[in-house]
């Protein structure tokens, strides 16, 4: 069953209509994430949900009730700032209790889910210090511990990882996926990187210019792309002619996207002749951009181990490796 | 849209606000313009005639003009280049050395003018010294006229210039310096190119600042101008002589004066207004054996920081002698306790000193609950209501003290809508109405900067966690920028505490304040007790300042 349903939301700001005619449906305890560049329309789409805007056109129906007048604080939407906004007149637990207070909650059910939340969130021995004695990460806790703590019917994450280092983030990652997953909360994610959508989400909204490109698993975008902008914005691509589809043996015919990782160089005479331009070395795999007669392509092969064994300048053969390809354009 | 409740709510505020402002602000200034010229029920330039008709009158406002150059001109080159100093220099209690240097904004002029007569006067301590010492019949300085009025007011405004252009040198970018230099320019280049075009909004609104104060000034212009007179002190003889239409005209000539060049280095400050770099790379001082430069400049700031020390030591000093030893030795040594126990045996010589506490109070009070709720509307987002209160609440910032002053009387000295059909004049209340109206720009500015420093993300927050708007005011935003809003609030307290200009147009029985009482006891020969307040008031002066520097270390420190 649906959870939450965005009905033809449109907004404008001025002349400017940021986005056009959204239909979005989440289900119970779905990772929905909209994914796309900056001034997509993805944030004020969030900040729509959250109640901070009201929509132009269109309705927000949660659990089929009409929700688009009511005000944020009578929404039950728990929202996740980028820069986490923590009160920073208040301790760790301070935070966390606010929206229990609000709600004026017993003194025993305040104490009882704050050290429930503490320790979901790893801060039970931080809980007496100010914001300002905590790291990025720790922030980022806090703020989610304290929008989880009201139990809301939907958990709103505004770019939450955007501020953290890489190593940080990817940690923060997998503990936002374990919260969801043991909480089971409804929950949106925004962000614009690619590889934290594929790997966070159930679903992923594809958003450029304030329209929904395309909605599906990570493994349908990824994969299956149905238009040019999720095929380029959602990792690397390959635009193939039909000519060299044939040259490469491809199943499919005609003009289509492939995937650096579905192309490889071979020293075997068959397929499209090459000249290696670039070599980049990423660790786990080599990143090759090679020409041919017409067209330049990406070729991402595995490490081996056994050094680079297309340098810069070595003559070799394109070939595809078989399997799916993008869509016929 | 706004729920109705939130409408109505703003609608009762906006109209009580209006209310107010346009009664003690707008109303007055017309009424002045009125009793100017308008005489017998018809308009006429009669007074204004006559006024001007006399020479010696556009001498007075010849002075008047020069002591506002004057004062903007030495003022600047003593604040910015101290400001200089301290952003180039690195050595040990800098930041001792930056509160003594802050530390003349908090001593009321009256305090300053009574210290320097006592120390550079005629008779005072420092001139007969070096009378004494190098053998002269004649004191070596007069301590009056243009010269004096420009020593105590640079004494006391520099600290406009030196705190905005410490605050503007922090944004200088020094990579464009670096630049520069590594382009071949020299320092000079450098500091006309790279750093004065980021301070110079500061030194400006600075100079309007200290325009403003100067041509209005009295105390230094009452107590020692001699025979250099100036409109303020002309507007106090007018007032008192019960000639307030002269008065009148006498306030319009200021007005206009401080308008005019204020509207002129506005549209200065517009066009040499550039955007700030988002991350101006910070100077970094270089370590190592000062030059000579350096060190010339380092004493020079010590000697100003002895002029500070100085009359506050003085002060201190003179407030434990006897009035008869102060008066008749070069240095007084008959100490006594006798003018602190006057002042609190006495009630006729303690009650000035209530009375300026709870003014001040007051002032502090009634300022802060006008100027928080506009300063947060506009934090909130824009809107020409507020957008016109801050007009109005700005508007006194142009008005030199007199001015405001001469249009109350004007206004409140009949029954008046604005006053619920009461007069004020002579009452006790228009005495803290006056310094609240004086407050409100600085309350204002200082309120304004609070308020920037919220994250407005924390208000929807508090209501993402299901806060009323008002839960997320007095829980989130109060707290947050209380610190920036008291600082604010103990600077107009610690400056109304010895408030001159105002206080002796519009004090009367009920309301005595410390500064007439320190003056007038000056004048009667108990000096003694005159300095016993003084020490009362720096001290105030100097536990506030304190209290500010705790507050708000990042605007001041």
């Amino acid at each position: 069953m649906e959870n939450i349903v965005l009905q033809g939301i449109s907004h404008n700001y001025g002349e400017n209509q940021v986005l056009r005619n959204i239909n979005i449906q989440i289900a119970q305890g779905e990772f929905f994430t909209l994914l796309g560049p900056s001034g997509c329309g993805k944030t004020t789409l969030l900040r729509i949900l959250a109640g901070f805007i009201t929509p132009s056109q269109g309705q927000i129906l949660l659990d089929g009730k009409d929700i688009t007048a009511l005000p944020p604080e009578k929404r039950g939407m728990g929202v996740v700032f980028q820069n986490y906004a923590l009160f920073p007149n208040m301790t760790v637990e301070e935070n966390i209790a606010y929206g229990l207070k609000v709600r004026r909650a017993p003194k025993q059910e305040i104490a009882d889910k704050c050290r429930r939340y503490l320790e979901l969130t790893g801060l039970e021995e931080y809980k007496t210090r100010k914001i300002d004695q905590l790291s990025g990460g720790q922030q980022q806790r806090v703020a989610i511990a304290r929008a989880l703590i009201v139990e809301p019917e939907m958990l709103l994450l505004d770019e939450p990882l955007s501020n953290l280092d890489v190593a940080l983030r990817l940690k923060m990652r997998r503990e936002l996926q374990e919260i969801q997953r043991k909480t089971g909360i409804t929950t949106l994610f925004i962000t614009h990187d690619q590889q934290e959508a594929l790997g966070i989400s159930h679903r992923i909204a594809v958003m450029n210019k304030g329209d929904v490109m395309q909605i599906g698993t990570p493994d349908e975008i990824y994969n299956f792309p149905k238009n040019d902008f999720t095929a380029k914005f959602v990792g690397a691509t390959n635009k193939i002619t039909a000519g060299e589809a044939a040259q490469l043996g491809m199943a499919e015919e005609g003009e289509q996207y492939v995937r650096p990782e579905r192309l490889c160089l071979t020293k075997a005479p068959s397929g499209i002749p090459v000249t290696v331009e670039e070599v980049q070395f990423e660790g786990p795999f080599y990143q090759y951009r090679a020409k041919g007669r017409e067209n330049s392509y990406q070729v991402i092969s595995v490490n081996q181990g056994t050094g680079c064994p297309f340098p810069v300048g070595a003559r070799a053969f394109l070939k595809h490796l078989g399997g799916n390809s993008n869509e016929t354009i | 849209m706004k729920p109705y409740k939130q409408k109505v709510a703003l609608s009762v505020f906006y109209g009580a606000l209006f209310f107010l402002l346009v009664g003690y602000i707008l109303y007055p200034m017309a009424n002045t313009f009125l009793q100017a010229f308008w005489q017998e029920g018809h308009f006429t330039l009669n007074v204004a005639k006559e006024y001007l008709a006399n020479p010696n009158n556009i001498q007075v406002i010849k002075n008047t003009f020069w002591v506002g150059a004057g004062s903007v001109v030495f003022c600047g080159i003593l604040g910015v280049a101290l400001a200089m100093y301290m952003a180039f220099s690195s050595f040990k209690l800098k930041k001792l050395l930056h509160i003594l240097l802050l530390s003349p904004m908090m001593i009321p002029g009256v305090i300053i003018v009574i210290a320097f007569v006592q120390l550079y006067g005629e008779s005072g301590i420092v001139t007969k010294g070096l009378e004494f010492l190098l053998g002269l019949q004649e004191p070596l300085w007069q301590f009056s006229g243009l010269p004096g009025i420009l020593f105590v007011i640079t004494y006391t405004q520099y600290v406009y210039f030196y705190l905005n252009v410490s605050v503007a040198l922090k944004y200088v970018d020094y990579s464009a310096a670096e630049a520069a230099m590594s382009l071949g320019a020299g320092r000079v280049r450098v500091f006309c190119t790279v750093i004065l075009p980021t301070i110079l909004p500061a030194v400006i609104t600075s100079a309007i600042m200290t325009f403003a104060s100067g041509i209005g000034a009295f105390t230094a212009p009452n107590l020692i101008g001699g025979g250099y007179k100036v409109l303020s002190t002309q507007i106090v003889r007018s007032k008192a002589n019960n000639r307030m239409e002269l008065a009148s005209v006498q306030v319009l000539f200021l007005f206009v004066m401080s308008v005019f060049v204020m509207l002129l280095l506005q549209y200065y400050k517009r066009k040499h207004t550039y955007v700030r770099p988002a991350r101006p790379s910070p100077f970094l001082p270089r370590q190592g054996r000062r030059s000579w430069f350096q060190v010339l400049c380092g004493a020079v700031v010590l000697v100003q920081v002895l002029f500070i020390l100085v009359p506050i030591a003085g002060i201190l000093y003179l407030s434990f002698n006897t009035t008869h030893s102060i008066m008749t030795d070069i240095f007084p040594m008959e100490f006594t306790l006798e003018n602190y126990i006057k002042v609190f045996q006495s009630d006729r010589v303690f009650r000035p000193l209530v009375n300026s506490l709870n003014m001040s109070l007051l002032a502090m009070g009634a300022g802060l609950l006008l100027t928080v709720p506009v300063s947060y509307l506009a934090y909130c987002g824009k809107n020409r209501w507020n957008g016109a209160a801050k007009a109005l609440m700005v508007l006194p910032w142009c008005m030199p003290v007199s001015v405001i002053a001469i249009n109350l009387i004007n206004a409140f000295n009949v029954r008046s809508i604005f006053a619920f059909g009461h007069a004020l004049i002579g009452g006790y209340y228009i005495l803290p109405i006056g310094y609240t109206i004086t407050a409100l720009p600085l309350l204002l500015s200082s309120n304004d900067v609070a308020m920037e420093s919220l994250n407005p993300v924390l208000e929807e927050a508090s209501k993402s966690l299901g806060a009323s708007p008002w839960y997320g005011i007095f829980r989130i935003v109060l707290p947050n920028v209380a610190p920036g809003i008291a600082a604010g609030g103990i600077l107009v307290f610690i400056r109304t505490i010895g408030e001159y200009t105002m206080s002796a147009l519009l004090y009367g029985v009920y309301n005595r304040p410390i500064s007439i009482s320190m003056v007038t006891n000056m004048q009667e020969f108990h000096i003694g007790i005159s300095l016993a307040y003084g020490v009362f008031v720096i001290a105030f002066s100097y536990l506030a300042l304190g209290l500010v520097f705790h507050l708000d270390k990042k605007r001041f420190i």
